[in-house]
């Protein structure tokens, strides 16, 4: 069961599982999803510390709170709070945004920075669209877009309790809010991106449609000391598509293993 | 009673085919099949019906905007309000109204409201719109901050039309150095304000706490009831009684000089609704965070298949049978909106008359049938149930401008 955990002024759902070292796990726009299985397998090698992110599950959503950067300052707050010390900082998609958005302003209470098919950067131009606009298309289209196979990400919503499914349109609604204008990214991001100084870790998803591995490749030029793997199989959420190898790339990278 | 002329201004001169091979005529539908020549022709022609409106005998003209889509061709309802200013002598220009969540600059539309005021001489009806779910899409605003910027603009309009400049605004959405449009509306204390709505209970809430009149837009008679049941409650926590002052509806109205013309042009309302051609996606419609709670939660109960669309459409002979759709000759629509005005009880009423491919030939005609022989009938029904409107009960303009408040005790 997740708790519910006081920090710079307000409540937030976090979800605590496994010993050892660290791991701060942001979740994708899509939601924390606790059930499924790729938290546990994380929990068998680290602490994991997931949060809900504020609007999503029982977080809070204060009035004031609007931007990315709020949640970068709200989980380095939460770091802190927790007293992490060389900890694995991992973002998914929306989750990878907000890691990074962390990690150029202050790295000291992390090791390694894992990101997941991250939101977040402008790569392209005026004219190039970078992020696709999972705001404007059919549910139909996105899950071909976010899925390898969209069958695995489907969603029986007519078996879900009226509460779940409550809080996964408030979950989407805050995903609206934080990355509508401009669209799932910071135009200043990725011209700080060159102040990250953790070994890095991008995971893409080899038919990720939304965020594409040559929009990865972007991010792997910019930050200093990183590198780009690619799961097969996988689409947008490789965690969730693939959690297996997800975490086996997670934990070799941790371990200081290259990758054959 | 106040009666309105509407018409969405519909650009239909496009080829329909593309829509329904595109699957819808909205958003992304491309502005290559736009035909300004017939635009020009179109425009011209909405100008000489509205005028026709006001010699023939209506009290109003209702004007609204939308963007990229056909079925409006308004993109500013400011301008046509600009025109019809300068163009008519006597009836109220009703704006239903400025989407104020996709202003940049809320002080820029206070301007423009005033000097239409002035230029009409005070015949301004300034509506406020929170815009549709599309609307956020094409102007690229954050549908997640949708009421808050409704509310600040609004906030920030009234006090530019209301407080003397220069003043300072530093708030969440708006921020300006200097308050201090040099234009100021000529009615005083400011120009009536309506608001239109479909089903947003936030927006019914809101508008009986402002004491704006509240315009259900064709909703069905059922829901206009309930509509009315939850502005009545807020008005009396608010300290006031509401009436049909405060009431306002739209119907959709097609009379022509035979029932089997009347038939046919009102088939065209089915063209905006998207049967001939597709309109949107529902996604455009209902984008993340545009809706309340308790909207978002009818969207998603609809989404998982335990509920019928809130949005869903029944067909021509249905929405016939519900008078969603009057059409006829005037003797035979007469006592269809008789029954309408019993069962809902506004004193503003809007008749939305023509849609779609109507010619201007048949629009002019039914705009005349309408002023001459259905419109009569309505004022002297409505004068039976004592449905004034605002202009005739001198309602107040706003909740802060009443005098007749009774104290509510605090919670």
């Amino acid at each position: 069961m997740p708790t519910t955990t006081p920090v710079a002024g307000m409540t937030l759902d976090v979800v605590e599982r496994g010993k050892g070292q660290a791991l701060l796990f942001l979740h994708a726009g899509e939601g924390l999803e606790p059930q499924k299985p790729w938290l546990d397998l994380l929990a068998a090698h680290y602490r994991v510390i997931a949060p809900a992110h504020p609007g999503y599950g029982r977080s809070e959503l204060p009035g004031w709170m609007s931007s990315v950067e709020d949640l970068a300052y709200l989980y380095l707050d939460l770091a802190a709070r927790m007293e992490l010390e060389d900890a694995i900082l991992a973002g998914a998609c929306f989750g990878g945004w907000i890691a990074a958005e962390m990690a150029v302003r202050d790295t000291r209470r992390f090791s390694r920075l894992v990101l997941i098919d991250p939101l977040g950067i402008k790569n392209g131009g005026v004219h190039d669209r970078d992020i696709a606009d999972m705001h404007g298309m059919p549910r139909e289209a996105y899950m071909k877009l976010a899925w390898a196979d969209p069958a695995k990400g489907a969603i029986d919503y007519a078996a879900m309790p009226e509460t779940e499914i409550a809080a996964r349109v408030r979950g989407r609604d805050a995903f609206a809010l934080f990355g509508w204008k401009p669209y799932m990214h910071n135009p200043r991001l990725k011209r700080w991106l060159h102040r990250i100084d953790l070994p890095t870790l991008l995971l893409w998803g080899a038919q990720d449609g939304i965020v594409t591995p040559a929009y990865g490749e972007g991010w792997c030029d910019a930050i200093p000391d990183a590198r780009l793997e690619i799961i097969p199989q996988a689409g947008h959420f490789p965690h969730w598509e693939q959690p297996e190898q997800f975490v086996d790339r997670l934990a070799a990278f941790v371990d200081g293993k290259v990758p054959s | 009673m106040h009666l309105m002329y509407f018409t969405e201004q519909p650009m239909s001169a496009y080829a329909s085919a593309e829509g329904l091979k595109f699957g819808a005529t909205a958003l992304l539908f491309s502005n290559k099949h736009f035909d300004p020549a017939a635009g020009s022709r179109l425009y011209n022609e909405y100008i000489e019906q509205y005028v026709h409106a006001e010699d023939t005998g209506f009290d109003g003209i209702m004007l609204n905007e939308h963007h990229n889509a056909p079925f409006c061709m308004q993109a500013k309802a400011n301008i046509f309000a600009s025109v019809l200013a300068g163009v008519t002598k006597r009836v109220k220009l009703v704006m239903l109204g400025n989407p104020l969540p996709l202003a940049e600059n809320p002080v820029r539309l206070a301007e423009e409201l005033a000097m239409i005021d002035m230029i009409s001489k005070g015949r301004l009806v300034s509506g406020f719109v929170r815009g549709g779910g599309q609307e956020q899409l094409a102007t690229g605003v954050n549908p997640a901050y949708n009421r808050e910027r409704f509310e600040e603009a609004h906030d920030l309009i009234v006090k530019a039309w209301t407080q003397p400049g220069p003043f300072r605004w530093e708030g969440t959405h708006y921020q300006h150095r200097v308050v201090n449009p040099w234009a100021v509306p000529l009615q005083k204390p400011y120009p009536r304000v309506w608001i239109p709505g479909v089903v947003s209970r936030e927006t019914i809430v809101w508008s009986a706490q402002q004491r704006y009149p509240y315009i259900a837009l064709n909703t069905s008679i059922e829901a206009t009831k309930k509509i009315w049941e939850t502005y009545d409650k807020a008005a009396a926590e608010a300290g006031y009684t509401a009436g049909p002052e405060n009431r306002g509806y739209l119907q959709r109205v097609h009379v022509a000089e035979t029932e089997e013309k009347a038939i046919e042009n009102a088939r065209q309302f089915m063209w905006m609704q998207g049967e001939f051609t597709g309109l949107a996606h529902p996604v455009w419609s209902s984008p993340s965070g545009y809706f309340s709670p308790t909207q978002r939660r009818a969207f998603v109960e609809f989404a998982s298949g335990r509920a019928v669309s809130p949005r869903g459409r029944p067909s021509f002979e249905q929405q016939l049978e519900d008078m969603q759709i009057i059409a006829g000759t005037p003797r035979t629509v007469i006592p269809k909106l008789k029954r309408i005005l019993d069962e809902t009880r506004p004193s503003i009423m809007a008749l939305w008359a023509n849609d779609g491919a109507v010619s201007h030939q048949d629009s002019m005609t039914c705009i005349r049938l309408l002023a001459q022989e259905v419109l009569p009938a309505l004022r002297e029904h409505g004068d039976a149930l004592g449905l004034k409107s605002p202009f005739e009960a001198d309602a107040p303009v706003s909740i802060a401008y009443s005098k007749d408040l009774r104290k509510v005790a605090a919670e």
